[in-house]
């Protein structure tokens, strides 16, 4: 699967059944601080994605 | 493209796009929406006399975008009207976006919308204040951005003001009280002045995921640039802990938020605050011979 980082770079990862939580934390990246899409919609961080996935993150800014 | 499985709703049975982690429950995008905005229509309906005015502080970000979002949605069942007021604190490379972005929401909501300076109101913007103090940004941001808000809201006749913080905001603010130990800022803001507006907080009870995720479904979220000074504040490393608890003990964040409110209900009449001194430079009501504003300004 596909994981693209807030700063639009990119990491080829394999799901292996983890949770998109899961599969965050390993990379570093604490959940909560960010919303994640697959193909344009928004998912929650325990649906577990496939190994064609394309996983977006969204950085949560904070203030305002 | 064909629709993945994915979780569903457990209201509708539609795709989820959140997560409670508290109760497990998962929400679609209308729920999630419906959500946001009962939990905040019944939090102004339990504020008692309200004006016919109240003034939103509009920073163009995405908590008080949702805000004004959830205020345009729900204004048939309130009793009051509202402007959106918007204080350009100066700080470059961050702030020039947020009020762009902020008065294109005003304009494609259709909400009256007023904007004030610091340059203009006191004579520097944050960045150069900044330069020339020994004192921390966001402390010299929240002292005058308070009194900016105040004399852009007096300017409007508006004497109650709406905040988007929401319930991170409010469980940081908890335990940064806590580790300060000051216990007269639990009770800050605490009971009426007849000098200050009264601030409401309607999304006091609603997380930071839920405003965003709200902003994004509503079609308002921008990835707007983050404060440069947001990471040098204490909010920054109280904000990275209450996280990491919140993951591993799903409810943290609102008993912390909620602990707090407890306390300020339950011993806001037995605390006894000093009163206001008028301040012998500017005449404003605060808590010394000369108030915060012109502590910072004279650079003190």
């Amino acid at each position: 699967m596909k994981l693209i980082l807030p700063d639009n770079s990119e990491r080829e990862l394999r799901a292996d059944g983890k949770t998109v939580e899961e599969i965050l934390l390993a990379q570093g990246i604490d959940p909560l601080t960010v919303i994640v899409s697959r193909d344009q919609e928004i998912i929650p961080e325990d649906t577990i994605p496939d190994e064609q996935d394309t996983i977006r993150i969204i950085r949560i800014s904070h203030g305002g | 493209m064909a629709d993945k499985p994915g979780i569903l709703c457990d209201l509708c049975r539609s795709p989820a796009v959140f997560l409670d982690r508290a109760s497990k429950a998962h929400l679609c995008r209308d729920h999630l929406m419906e959500h946001v905005e009962k939990e905040t229509l019944g939090d102004i309906q339990r504020i008692p006399d309200l004006p016919k005015t109240i003034g939103i502080a509009f920073s163009g970000g995405k908590d008080s975008t949702a805000l004004l979002k959830v205020f345009s949605r729900i204004k048939e069942d309130i009793p009051c009207r509202f402007i959106a007021l918007t204080i350009d604190e100066g700080i470059e490379g961050y702030r020039q976006e947020t009020i762009l972005a902020a008065e294109e929401t005003c304009k494609n909501l259709g909400v009256e919308h007023h904007i004030i300076r610091f340059s203009d109101l006191f004579g520097s913007s944050l960045d150069q204040l900044v330069k020339g103090s020994g004192r921390n940004a966001c402390t010299i941001c929240g002292i005058l951005r308070r009194r900016a808000l105040e004399i852009l809201a007096r300017e409007q006749g508006i004497r109650v003001i709406a905040t988007g913080h929401n319930l991170d905001d409010h469980a940081q603010t908890a335990l940064m009280n806590a580790i300060s130990g000051d216990v007269k800022k639990v009770f800050a803001g605490y009971g009426p002045s007849a000098w200050y507006a009264r601030r409401i907080k309607p999304f006091a009870r609603i997380s930071e995921r839920e405003v965003t995720l709200y902003a994004m479904l509503s079609g308002l979220f921008r990835d707007l640039p983050e404060c440069p000074y947001a990471l040098s504040s204490l909010r920054g490393e109280v904000r990275t802990l209450l996280s990491r608890y919140e993951r591993e003990h799903p409810g943290a964040m609102r008993n912390a938020a909620t602990c707090e409110e407890e306390i300020r209900k339950k011993l806001g009449e037995t605390f006894e605050r000093a009163p206001y001194q008028a301040c012998t430079s500017c005449g404003w009501p605060g808590s010394g011979d000369v108030c915060q504003v012109c502590t910072v300004l004279k650079g003190v």
